[in-house]
């Protein structure tokens, strides 16, 4: 069953109804309407302007040997991750033509998700667990979630924002079918354990201080910490130390801050540090630990200086996405060439 | 006069619907100009994400109290806010006020949403303003005050004056507190209140209005063209600089109008809000620009229009500490939680959503 605007906007209103001001003002998608970033569709077609970003592209992400910390991306790409970017790739482009009626291709973000994609991986093997039981916090795309749980991680999300929310909803549904679950039908949510892919819109995630899944290893927060009402930061460390209070990993990760609108980067260390966690990892991506967690002094020092590439193939070559992103074909949406043509 | 000999609150009249006020509202807004829809928006709030209108009755219930940067020292005594502004030692007389309209709240939301949910903070700061008045009053011996408020938010500040027995009226620009305040104030003022909302016009006569009266912002808006309301103070608290310029040049001019025939005459506040619209500084230069002289500032701020009759000995005895309300001079202070009673059942989900980021203890 897809999740059209209509199903998420009648349950968002009576969500928004029993709200008081403290949860309205948290989970509101303030950052991007202060950058008048379109926040919601009206129909499902329209879900094309969620499956990439290209504002503030950066075409040296195109090339081999850079790395961009916010992402966290090294921009060489295995073979293996080659396959899986066009196993995604072409699974996007099958969507967006069956709800926009044109196939729309993910390139440049799906590119970037392998960075923090690279760092679960990494974490997976280091902590010795043969799967990870991951939250993301506002996922965006949603494409390293999906790639997570595609591998066998289970994998859990949420958004404040309507249209990334819709088109996440679309995607992990068609990748991952029945072990797929959106709570946004729901009135309700029981997720005392995560299991296979949840989706849930922001009003579950307000409530799962109540009753949060106390199994989750690692949460993932990209580029959005800076971007959140300071009540939403606030309350997503401390229900991530409810999620985390079972596993003997608890790490809470990210790559950057995202666009510091609503909060500094020294706050939200602050915010971090009073909520009961310590900073682990910095070098290539960020990694807080709930306190009482500890971290071998070797794994840190392992992740400090390199995160591997996601290599099970064991085949040493590398890529430049520009040897395999498709940069020719008509699956562009109208925003690219409008941007790339202001851009020169 | 004592609030103790009050009698019992009377029955909540829902005679202003959500749909009524909708409608007049649109109405009036289909004939501003864009000053005055400029100026009377809830901009602010829009700004800050907050909700700014209820759909259903039960939604009211989010306006009845602010749990959004209260601090918990609020409830233990000896400290002093100063935006509010209230030092947190509450008289025997308060707590039994606070009291009853605690009790009121929870009768209010029962009849919007079928539970009872309590009011833990908003209440306690009104008591602030409300001893500023106590303390005019006596000062100026009038025992009943012509007080106008300008945005009463929550609306206790404004319910504790009316029940002193104070000439009491107000308006808000931001549609749930507005029917807040009118579910607040029917219940404990009954016939002494009138609404002017819903398709009641107050006409010319001051003396038809009524001791407690409320007025939407769309005819507040026109006051200036002929003022029936005569005021002594104007209370604006911790909404000066959150309200658009023009709106904030508005309140002041209307303000001295309707204070022009006072004995006293003083707009006060503890602080003027969010500097979201203007900045402190702005706003002390507008009240100056208007033609009034700033005479109090230690508790809280007191700005008279010129040819006020504000004596030397009054400001003097108002920078001074500003005494609770204690009809019998008991003497004895309680702090907050002393006689608040926090029963989870009758707090909001909003308040233990705040009070789990907060890292709030078992209150």
């Amino acid at each position: 069953m897809t999740l059209t605007p209509q199903i998420y906007d009648e349950m968002e209103f009576r969500a928004l109804q029993n709200c008081g001001q403290a949860q309205i003002v948290a989970f509101g998608s303030h950052t991007y309407e202060d950058y008048s970033f379109p926040t919601r569709v009206s129909d499902i077609s329209q879900i094309a302007r969620y499956i990439d970003g290209y504002v503030h592209l950066d075409y040296s992400r195109l090339e081999p040997g850079q790395f961009f910390r916010i992402t966290p991306i090294q921009t060489d790409y295995t073979q293996d991750e080659v396959d899986l970017f066009n196993v995604v790739s072409d699974g996007v482009e099958e969507i967006t033509r069956k709800v926009c009626g044109k196939p729309y291709g993910a390139r440049f973000n799906l590119c970037g998700s392998f960075g923090l994609f690279r760092v679960i991986r990494a974490v997976r093997k280091l902590a010795d667990l043969e799967s990870l039981t991951i939250f993301e916090a506002g996922p965006g795309t949603g494409y390293t979630g999906l790639m997570a749980a595609m591998l066998g991680d289970n994998y859990a999300s949420y958004d404040v924002t309507q249209g990334t929310y819709l088109w996440q909803s679309l995607l992990h549904d068609h990748f991952l079918e029945d072990n797929f679950k959106e709570y946004a039908f729901e009135k309700e949510y029981n997720i005392d354990r995560v299991t296979g892919s949840c989706h849930l819109p922001w009003w579950h995630f307000m409530d799962l201080r109540k009753n949060a899944p106390g199994n989750i290893d690692l949460v993932l927060s990209n580029a959005n910490l800076g971007e959140m009402h300071r009540l939403c930061l606030k309350y997503l460390l401390r229900v991530a130390k409810l999620m985390m209070s079972s596993s003997p990993l608890g790490l809470f990760v990210f790559g950057g801050y995202g666009a510091t609108h609503l909060g500094s980067i020294e706050e939200i260390q602050n915010e971090f540090l009073q909520a009961g966690y310590r900073k682990v990892f910095e070098d290539r991506f960020f990694g807080y630990a709930i306190d009482d967690r500890a971290f071998p002094k070797d794994t840190v020092n392992s992740l400090e200086t390199e995160v591997p590439l996601y290599s099970p193939g064991n085949v040493s070559k590398t890529y430049g996405a520009k040897e395999f992103v498709d940069l020719t074909s008509d699956t562009f949406t109208d925003e690219y060439y409008f941007y790339n043509y202001l851009a020169d | 006069m004592s609030f103790l000999a009050k009698p019992e609150p009377r029955r909540i009249i829902m005679k202003l619907t959500i749909d009524a006020y909708g409608a007049e509202e649109n109405e009036a807004i289909a004939k501003t100009g864009y000053a005055e829809f400029a100026a009377f928006s809830a901009k602010t709030f829009r700004d800050h994400g907050f909700q700014t209108n209820a759909t259903e009755e039960f939604e009211l219930v989010r306006y009845a109290d602010s749990v959004v940067g209260t601090e918990l020292e609020r409830l233990s005594a000896g400290h002093f806010f100063r935006g509010t502004p209230i030092r947190t030692d509450y008289s025997m007389d308060e707590v039994t006020m606070l009291s009853k309209i605690s009790q009121g709240v929870e009768d209010i939301t029962e009849q919007m949403c079928g539970h009872r949910y309590g009011v833990f903070f908003n209440h306690l700061s009104g008591v602030g303003l409300f001893r500023i008045i106590q303390a005019i009053s006596q000062l100026i011996n009038k025992e009943s005050l012509n007080i106008f408020e300008v945005g009463p938010g929550c609306g206790y500040a404004g319910l504790m004056m009316a029940l002193m027995g104070h000439r009491y009226a107000s308006y808000d620009i931001t549609q749930g507190y507005y029917l807040w305040q009118n579910r607040l104030m029917s219940h404990f003022l009954g016939d002494e209140f009138t609404e002017f909302a819903g398709g009641n016009e107050f006409g010319r006569d001051p003396a038809a209005i009524s001791r407690v009266s409320h007025l939407p912002w769309w005819q507040y808006m026109r006051l200036y063209r002929d003022c029936p309301f005569k005021a002594d103070v104007i209370v604006s608290n911790s909404n000066l600089a959150e309200m658009h310029p023009w709106s904030l040049k508005y309140v002041v001019r209307l303000s001295k109008m309707m204070m022009a025939e006072s004995d006293f005459g003083m707009m006060i506040f503890g602080g003027v809000g969010e500097e979201h619209m203007s900045s402190q500084g702005d706003v002390f230069l507008h009240l100056l620009e208007a033609g009034y002289e700033p005479l109090v500032k230690e508790q809280f701020f007191g700005f008279s229009p010129e040819g006020h009759k504000v004596t030397p000995e009054m400001i003097a005895v108002l920078e001074n500490d500003i005494p609770n309300y204690d009809s019998i001079g008991m003497g004895k202070s309680f702090s907050a939680m002393d006689f608040l009673s926090f029963d989870d059942e009758k707090m909001t989900d909003e308040f233990q959503f705040y009070s789990f980021l907060s890292d709030w203890p078992k209150l």
